[in-house]
């Protein structure tokens, strides 16, 4: 009976509510889109800024276990408190841009990797794993 | 058409331009979000290529073309490693100009990303005009030590000099006459045997080496004419040959009065060094050296360049750095003395190379980590006399 009603009130111009709430969805999902962009466009900056700051920690390292341990202290703590990231994900790496040279010297270059994963963001096209990197040539000396 | 929209199509009207206000806005935030990564991702780029320079002016680099060619390296490795290419690097060379870098220290940047597929935002962020392109205008710190290679190559040009407690190159070497005969004739001939004279015995007098040039060296000359009668020279050559064997003599005794007969102490060398590349005169002792209001100048060990002053054995002796080998510090410097040393005691002439390790002189030596009490870098060598 009420589902005849709803019928009867729709053949005479409820199309308007039918295309009104189709259009609310869509709204709905294009805000969810700019929100997911900023979103993700603030976790970007945050990773990346985070990034810059472990490289310089880095670069007056005495070791390369040292600096790996140093670059992860200072990412975890730039991007602890975000909530679109997960923490649990941090992966910090420090590598040598040159395998046949890989002594912690002063003058050798070195590329530091920092790889998250975003979530809850309303946009789950850009929820998961990304990565930034920089690369920072080491200004200590030797390797103790 | 008012018609139309009195029956409602004003609503699709309405509707259409509202979805395109909405898909405008959509396309903005998305301008928007890659523009920020595009200009962090140029600020990584600049903050690599500026670090990088600056570290390498401190231990390699000696001039603008130098900065430039390992810009272009980092700029690669930037490219290589990161995927940031920028388009445009330039350093300022009037940052890197000798006497400036000493008052600013600072290698001066910029590097350009370009904008390119987002153009309707490009005229915000173009630089005098230009569009498409994004600029970072950084800097780094740098502690470019022209300055200290040309006090160690100063410092080089002194191993060998003798030491002398007090002294800071003023006092000049003079070496023995003695010693002088001793090294070009035969000293078993005129009887000097192994026994040297002190270099400051009255007899190493000027007046001396005049008398000896009238008496023993004629002397010597007509013996060295009777030894060498067989060997057929003619009266010439041998006259000729007896003439340059004095003035050997002669030379070296002339040669006891340039640079490398001057002497000195530890600290004594290093305030002769620091003074011969800023010109202006001055002496510290090494307790000056470590005193407390040079703190301002005082870096870490990891922190050291080469031509800074490195205080060793408790802060009893100061020594220039040179460069590290593996994990310890090549220094020059004068050492191998104490209180009671007066340049070499068998009155030698400047000491050779290989003599360097036994003799109390400028010489190279090494030291550990644990040795160093203190180092100190001057941004400029004068300030070691304020």
């Amino acid at each position: 009976m009420v589902f005849k009603k709803v019928l009867t009130k729709l053949r005479k111009g409820g199309g308007e509510l039918v295309g009104y709430s189709v259009s609310v969805i869509c709204i709905v999902q294009i805000i969810a889109l700019i929100i997911g962009f900023v979103q993700f466009g603030n976790v970007k900056m945050r990773v990346n800024n985070a990034v810059m700051v472990a490289g310089r920690d880095i670069a007056v390292c005495t070791s390369r276990a040292e600096a790996e341990e140093t670059a992860y202290n200072t990412v975890y703590n730039l991007l602890r408190e975000s909530k679109l990231i997960d923490m649990d994900t941090l992966n910090v790496t420090v590598e040598f841009y040159n395998d046949e040279d890989s002594r912690w010297q002063k003058g050798n270059y070195v590329v530091v990797k920092v790889e998250v994963w975003n979530k809850n963001t309303p946009l789950a096209l850009l929820n998961g794993a990304f990565h930034t990197q920089e690369l920072v040539m080491i200004e200590r000396v030797t390797e103790e | 058409m008012i018609k139309k929209l009195r029956k409602g199509n004003g609503i699709l009207i309405f509707g259409v331009a509202w979805m395109l206000v909405i898909f405008f806005l959509v396309i903005m935030f998305i301008e928007v979000f890659f523009a920020r990564q595009n200009a962090m991702n140029t600020q990584i780029a600049a903050d690599s290529i500026a670090n990088g320079v600056a570290v390498y002016m401190t231990y390699e680099g000696n001039s603008y073309t130098d900065a430039v060619r390992e810009r272009d390296y980092v700029k690669s490795l930037v490219n290589l490693y990161t995927f940031h290419d920028p388009t445009d690097t330039r350093i300022s060379d009037a940052s890197l100009d000798y006497h400036s870098l000493i008052e600013d220290n600072v290698v001066d940047i910029k590097v350009t990303g370009d904008f390119s597929y987002m153009t309707n935002l490009n005229t915000s962020y173009g630089e005098n005009g230009n569009t498409g392109y994004y600029t970072v205008h950084t800097g780094a710190m740098t502690e470019y030590t022209n300055y200290g290679r040309d006090l160690i190559h100063t410092a080089e040009a002194y191993l060998g000099c003798l030491y002398d407690y007090g002294s800071s190159g003023e006092t000049n070497h003079q070496p023995s006459f003695y010693k002088l005969i001793y090294t070009y004739a035969d000293h078993e001939y005129y009887g000097y045997g192994d026994s040297i004279p002190d270099c400051r015995a009255d007899i190493d007098t000027e007046e001396y080496y005049e008398a000896w040039l009238e008496n023993v060296g004629i002397e010597y000359r007509t013996e060295y004419a009777l030894n060498h009668a067989e060997e057929g020279l003619s009266p010439d050559e041998l006259n000729q040959a007896r003439d340059n064997y004095i003035d050997n003599i002669r030379s070296d005794v002339e040669y006891s009065t340039d640079d490398n007969s001057r002497m000195f102490d530890c600290s004594g060398f290093v305030s002769y060094i620091y003074s011969t590349v800023s010109g202006v005169s001055g002496r510290v002792d090494t307790e000056m050296i470590g005193d407390s209001s040079n703190n301002d100048y005082r870096v870490g060990v990891t922190h050291v360049l080469p031509g800074d002053i490195i205080l060793v054995n408790g802060g009893d002796h100061a020594v220039l750095f040179v460069e590290w080998e593996g994990n310890r510090f090549r220094c020059i410097g004068v050492s191998g003395g104490d209180e009671s040393t007066y340049a070499n005691d068998n009155g030698s002439v400047r000491v050779s190379e290989s003599d360097l390790s036994s003799v109390p002189c400028v010489k190279y030596s090494y030291y550990n980590i644990g040795d160093v009490v203190a180092c100190y870098h001057y941004s400029a060598p004068e300030e070691l006399f304020q």
